[in-house]
This record gives structure tokens, sequence and C-alpha cells, in this order.
């Protein structure tokens, strides 16, 4: 069913809420636990070999989407459908885990210390080419690793040669140069490329990607993005690309997602979303992308939204987006007080172009 | 699967790199240069002390007798230059040489036999703090001694009733003997004979009298005391308030006077006794500090190491292992840490050493069981900081498990911490034990310095000024933690780069 649709995941429903420590007077009152609501029920498909962006602001829990999928933080809800190897699924099966006859895999279904085979197939990308490599280790031995890990039963000559084609295919030629040295004595597009390169190593199909060029000066992020996207095509990756910055996610992404504390707020296609979005706040994201025309500088840009990201401890009421919304303030007569009460459904508003906000109602 | 080695090699190849880096910069430490010197003496004291030090003097610290001909509480020599150097004489050796032994035997026309023993020595300063005299005798019938001191001014003391006049001394006074049939060694100490408040009456005043004293309580009360040195002093006026020696060439004789013509006497061996002692002086038993010192090199070395790093490396490995596991393991790990961490170790470790009984490999033990935790909750701190560093959660992405992520991840990160705190904990482990033993509940099998400093304690050293019994200790203490704090800064510094300015 899954394959008949083309997707690789299908994620639904995916809450990721952290528990407030309590204090010991609100433990003794009994008060209800309370969360930070990270991801707060977000659901999207990510098609085979496409490019999946996750938009927003920082804290609005699109690292958290990514992390989840790794089962890197605690899951408190949803189920995230997995399209997986042939091989893989045989592993997971191995080890008890329930595979669907289609050969889908729920990973929030599968308990963390069994994960290790999907690991294989989900990789991670992440912001830091300083802090993702162990500064202890070579190049050669951080490449090295995830075969250690997953135990492949290669040849020292096997490992060689991988790693050496692997530093290849990111363009760390000649690959001697750089297996002995360690991730300080490169730059920090060199170490992204090591990054990559340990993504590419065990060959996995989705690439988590996050925010893999915004700590990398600007003339090297088209040269990561270019390498991102030349190995989709001749690798067949899929990737979920997690970006604050639209200029990046117009040029890399197929289709996006827009996120906003915790929720998905318009996802579709990228192109589409960019140049027409519908929710207030892509909107006012799509407005901030700085103007290239050095003519328009000094005008002073009109960005609909108003105050500051809330705490997502405090999530408000109805539709998140309401304290900040323009839009809101605009048409209060038509939405009435349903915007502060309700939270809107998603809409479709064109194929494949879904938006959460009560102006669209009447696409319903 | 032949090319396993080939990629330990290259680990082994990095760690020889990451060392002899270390080592370049340790040697560019003037602090960690001294106290690697100073470090490498000490361990070279403790592993020679066999050869450079006297193993029999650590063997026999305890049996009084070898230390019997030595000064008792001597200030070392260095420090007492107008001392009297002691000199053993025995019946065919002198050393050094200094004094001389004149053995002379003749029959009285009463057909006594006397064998007389002349001993003939220079005093430049001071005079011998004591001589001890020790004969093989043999006798069958009646034997009497005569003892007398020729001073350089020409004075003759006589420290026994003359045999030749009247009925003389016995030698039962003087050695305690049978006097009339006696075969064996006697011994006596002459200042403890000299000063016993009868020969004080019968022999010292009379003598001092002659002399123009006038002897009342008070001056019996200082011969009893310091009799001795008065046979050597200046006769001045001002004699019993201050003692002023008289140098020159002193004749000390002891004369047996026997009625069996077969009997025989001879030295088994005379020692006078100086006022000072080697180099690092004597306690109350005579015994050599120096060998005690250059002998607790080894034990508290040993303490020192193993306790600190036993210490540091349980703490280490449970405070990562804490901080990685987080939540409730986290804390409960955490509490224990600190349980232990508040108990107050030295009156632990005093009420339990005043139940059991003492051992250092016991201490070692507890100084471990109450040193870990101030290592866990530090590294506990650090592990929380580092389990957090995206190349961490990178491989936790890979598919890295938990122990691949504390020991290859982690633990290798605060390694270089781990080293500078056991060089850093060594001097409170060396503390702990020599605070114990200063308060005698070290172990009563092993010397240390703490021992030697409860001996001196309890023989007042400080109030009567026995300076290098209590200073001397207490400078190898603070010399061996001086050593590794140096050590340990240093250490510090290269691998904690943040120190560095």
């Amino acid at each position: 069913m899954a394959m008949e649709n083309g997707n690789i995941l299908e994620v639904e429903g995916l809450r990721v809420w952290f528990p407030i420590r309590r204090r010991l007077s609100e433990l003794i009152a009994r008060k209800p636990p309370r969360y930070v609501r990270a991801v707060d029920g977000v659901s999207f498909n990510v098609k085979r070999n496409e490019t999946f962006c996750l938009v927003g602001e920082s804290g609005c829990g699109k690292t958290t989407t990514g992390k989840a999928l790794l089962r890197l933080v605690p899951i408190s809800g949803g189920s995230a459908y997995f399209q997986a190897r042939e091989e893989i699924l045989e592993e997971l099966s191995r080890r008890g885990i329930k595979v669907g006859d289609d050969g889908r895999v729920d990973i929030f279904g599968i308990p963390p210390s069994k994960m290790k085979p999907l690991r294989r197939e989900i990789q991670m990308i992440y912001q830091d080419p300083f802090g993702s490599l162990n500064p202890r280790y070579k190049i050669g031995a951080i490449l090295e690793e995830p075969l250690k890990i997953h135990n492949l039963h290669l040849t020292r000559d096997e490992v060689e040669d991988l790693i050496h084609r692997v530093l290849e295919e990111v363009r760390l030629t000649p690959p001697e140069d750089f297996v002995d040295r360690h991730p300080h004595q490169l730059s920090g597009g060199q170490r992204q490329r090591v990054a990559i390169a340990r993504a590419l190593i065990l060959k996995p199909s989705l690439i988590i990607a996050d925010e893999p060029v915004s700590m990398l000066d600007v003339s090297i992020r088209a040269e990561i993005l270019e390498l991102m996207g030349m190995l989709k095509e001749r690798e067949g990756i899929t990737y979920i690309f997690i970006t604050h910055d639209l200029a990046v996610a117009r040029y890399i992404c197929d289709r996006i997602a827009v996120m906003y504390l915790g929720r998905i707020v318009e996802l579709g296609d990228a192109r589409r979303v960019i140049e027409d979005p519908k929710h207030p706040y892509t909107k006012a994201l799509v407005a901030a992308i700085p103007e290239p025309d050095p003519r328009n500088r000094l005008r002073i840009r009109n960005v609909p939204i108003k105050g500051e990201i809330p705490n997502a401890a405090n999530i408000p009421p109805g539709c998140r987006f309401h304290p900040r919304c323009v839009a809101y303030d605009e048409n209060r007569e038509r939405l009435g007080e349903r915007c502060r009460v309700e939270e809107p459904p998603y809409f479709t508003v064109e194929r494949g172009r879904v938006v959460s906000c009560w102006l669209y109602e009447h696409f319903s | 699967m032949a090319s396993r080695p080939k990629s330990s090699r290259r680990r082994f190849e990095d760690l020889r790199r990451g060392l002899a880096n270390l080592a370049r910069e340790f040697r560019r430490s003037k602090t960690g240069m001294t106290g690697l010197t100073i470090l490498i003496i000490l361990t070279f004291i403790a592993v020679f002390f066999p050869i450079i030090g006297d193993p029999e003097a650590i063997d026999n610290w305890t049996n009084l007798e070898y230390w019997q001909d030595n000064p008792k509480k001597a200030p070392p020599c260095w420090a007492a230059s107008d001392a009297f150097r002691t000199v053993i004489i025995t019946r065919n050796n002198t050393s050094p040489t200094g004094a001389e032994l004149v053995t002379r035997e003749w029959m009285t026309p009463d057909g006594r036999k006397v064998s007389s023993f002349s001993l003939l020595f220079t005093v430049e300063k001071k005079p011998p703090t004591n001589i001890n005299v020790e004969f093989r005798v043999s006798y069958k019938k009646t034997t009497r001694i005569l003892i007398l001191l020729e001073r350089p001014d020409g004075q003759v003391v006589y420290l026994t009733k003359n045999p030749f006049e009247g009925r003389g001394t016995s030698v039962k006074d003087v050695f305690g003997v049978a006097t009339t049939k006696f075969n064996g060694t006697v011994s006596k100490q002459i200042s403890s004979y000299v000063t016993k408040p009868k020969n004080v009456e019968n022999f010292l005043r009379p003598w001092l009298e002659s002399n123009g004293y006038k002897i009342g309580t008070a001056e019996i009360s200082v011969l009893t005391k310091s009799g001795f040195d008065i046979l050597f002093a200046k006769l001045t006026p001002n004699l019993f308030n201050q003692i002023e020696y008289l140098p020159g060439r002193y004749n000390l004789t002891i004369a047996f006077v026997s009625k069996d013509p077969d009997s025989s006497f001879e030295v088994k061996k005379i020692v006078l006794v100086g006022g000072c002692f080697g180099l690092a002086g004597s306690d109350k038993y005579g015994r050599d500090l120096l060998q005690g010192l250059l002998y607790g090199v080894k034990w508290a070395l040993i303490i020192g190491l193993l306790a600190s790093l036993a210490s540091t490396l349980i703490g280490g490995v449970y405070g990562v292992v804490s901080g990685y596991a987080g939540g409730v393991v986290d804390e409960v790990m955490l509490r224990i840490a600190q349980v232990i961490y508040s108990i107050p170790v030295l009156p632990i470790l005093i009420l339990l050493f005043a139940i059991i009984k003492p051992s250092i490999w016991i201490l070692i033990g507890l100084l471990v069981v109450f040193g870990w935790p101030g290592m866990a909750i530090v590294t506990r701190s650090m592990a929380l900081q580092l389990k957090e560093e995206t190349y961490v959660e990178a491989a936790r992405a890979i598919g890295a498990g938990h122990f691949r992520l504390v020991f290859l991840y982690i633990l290798p990160q605060i390694l270089p911490y781990m080293f500078a705190s056991i060089a850093l904990s060594v001097p409170g482990a060396v503390i702990a034990e020599a605070s114990l033993s200063f308060l005698g509940l070290g172990d009563p099998t092993i010397l240390t310095w703490g021992k030697i400093l409860n001996e001196a304690q309890n023989a007042a050293a400080t109030i009567n000024g026995y300076w290098w019994w209590v200073l001397l200790p207490g400078i190898m203490i603070t010399l061996v933690g001086t050593t590794f704090i140096l050590i340990g800064q240093a250490l510090d510094t290269i691998l904690n780069p943040r120190l560095k300015r």
C-alpha cells in the first residue's frame, strides 16, 4: 500500500512532550504534570527520493521531529510507518519486531533497544560540523565507526575500500589525505562532508539533515547543497531537510511543511508554498526572506507578524498562532472568537496542499 | 581477520603520539619538571632503599637493644657542630679514631690481680653525653672496682671508693653482679651510675666540696640531673647555673681488683656516646631517624598512589555512568555518592581503627571507599554535559551502544582530567595516613612518617626542642605532597587548555 503511493515514511500524530519537573509543593498538591509540548500532533508523508523540508522558527519543534524519527527523544504518541529494505525487515523480525505484510514498520512501535537494525536505514546529518565528529577520532576511525557498530563482517580491505569510496563520493579527495586527520584539522565545509560521508557509509534510504548548512560559510553552502542533491540523484536517497532558512528551502526542497509551535501549519509543494503562501505564519516567513535586490535594501519591509513566539510549555488555546496573527486582527468580524477557542483542522486548499487556518474553512 | 592487528597498531600509534605530545608539553612546564624530578628521586629512594638505606635498621626498629649505643634525642650532626662525635671502641678496633684504650694488668704484693683499662679521649667543645662500658669478666673470688676520671686540669675524680684503701666498691655496686663469683658480660652506662643519688653523695659531692663548692639540696638536685656533664665542666664559681665545658684530654680509668689470680677481664665494647647523630638525628631510643625517613618514602608513595589511583578510577567511571544514565538511576547514584562524600573521613577512620586492628591495606581500602565520591560528582557533571554533545548523539543515531558511548565517547574526554586529579589527590591520602598514625591509629607493623611524628609527640618533642624529630618527617610529608601538586598542576594546565591562559 505504501509502495503504491510512493511514500517511504508516513508520520501520523507524532507527539513529543517533555514533562516539566514538578516542585515538591506541586507534587503534594497533586497538580497534574505539565509538559513542554515540543511536537504536538504532527502528521506528514515523505515520498521516496524526494527532499521533504521542515521549516519554522527555532523552537518550533522541527529538530525534535527529526530526532523523534531516530528515537533520540522519548516519543509521547503517534506512529511513523517506514518502508525498510528487505534485509533490515528480516533483521527486525528476527528481533521480535512485528513487521507489516506491506513491508512497513512503525518506528515508534519498536523499543529503543531494538532500533539498531533500522538505524542503518535512517541517518542524520547535524547542523554543527564542529561538534558532530568525535574530536578524539581520526576521520578514518569516524567513518569506520558505523561499520563497527553494525558489525557488517567486512574484511579490513573492504572497510578501507568503503571508506575511500565514500570519501571520494563526498569529494574529499584524495581520500588517503583525509583518513589520518583529526576533525580539528579540517575546515567547516570539509567536516560537514565527513558527516555526510558517515551518514552515507551504511547506505541508508532516508537521511535527516538538520540545518546542515546553516553553520557554514555562505560560500560553502551551495557546494554542500549541490553535493546533497547529487547524492539524491545518484544513490536514490530521500531527505528530510530541516531548516529555518526559506531561501535554502526554495533551493533544495520538493515539498515543504511549515511548523509553528509543534504543529505543521501549512504543507505543500515547495515552489507553491513559497510563491503563494496561504497560512498567515507562512506569509510572515516568506516576507522575511532577505531581499536580494540591493536597490530595495533601504525599504522598510512589512513582515505581517507581531509579538514573540510563546513558550512551548504554555501553548495558547485555540489556534496557537492567533496571538501573533495579523490576519486574525484584520478578519476579526469574519472569524469571530473561533481562533481563540478552537484549533483549526487541515483544509486542503489545492492538490497536495493543506493549511491549518480558519481563514480557509470554505475549502473543506 | 588477518588485518586486525593493523587497526590496533594504528590505535597504538595514536596513543603513542598523544603521549609524546604530552611529554613534550610537560617538559616545557617548569613546575611539572620540578615535581617530576623530585618524584624520580623519591621513587629512587623507595626502590633502592635496601642499597642506599639500612634495611637492618628498619628490621630492628622496635628492638630497642639494637639502638642502645646511639645517642638519644640527638640532633643531626650538621646542626650541632660542637657536639661530641660518637666513638665506639671494641677489643681490637676503634672507630673513628680519636680515643685510645690502654690495658694493663699486674699483681699487687698482697696477691690481688689488677686489670686496668684507661680510656683516653679528647673533648674539643662538648663532652660525650654518656659512656657505655661492656666487659667480659670471669672471677671466682671477691672482686672490687675502681673508676676514676683524670681531667685536663689535673683534677682526679674518684667515682668509686679506692679499693686499695679500706673495703672499696664491689663489682655489685656498679654492675649488679655477684661480687665473689661471676662469669659473663657486664655493662653499665656511666652517666646513670654517676647521677645515682647515693653516688652523687659519695663521690661527686666530696670532689666538689674539696674544690670549695658549697653543696646544698639545690646543688644535689642539679648533680642528680647533670652530674655527668659536671665531670667535664670548668670549675667556675657559676658551675651550678651554667656549665662551661673544659676542653682537653680526659682519661677514664676502670680497674678491676680481684683476689682471684686466675680472673680475666676484657673490654667487649666501650662507647663514648656523642651529642649528635647522623643526618637526621635520633629519637628517644637512639634510633636513626634518617632510616625512618628514607624508609617512609616507600609507604607514602604506595599509600598515596594506590589510594588516589583507585578512588579516581572508581569515582571517574561511577560518575560517568551516573551522568550518562540520567533519570532515576542518576538521582540514586548521585545521592549515594553525596552521602558518602558528606561523611567526615578522619573521624570515621579514627572510630573504625579504634575498633578493628589497623592495617595499611585496610586503610588504603577505606581511603578509596571514602575518597571516590569527590571524583564521581565532578565526572558526573562532565558526563552530563558531554552526553549532550552532538557527536555523542550522532553516535547514538548510528546505533552505538551504552558501553561504547560511555567508554569510547565520554570517558576519553574526561580521562585527562582524571590524570591530573590522580596526581592532585595523592597528598590527601598521604596526609590522611600520617594523621591517623600521628594519632596512634596507624598500622603498628609499618614504620611511616606519621608514626615517627606520633612518637615525637609522645616524647613532647616540640616542647623539649627536639626539632629534627618533628620537622624532618613533616618536611618529608610536605615534599611528597608538593611533588604531586606540582605534577598535577602541570598536567592540569596542559590537559585542560582552558586553564592555559
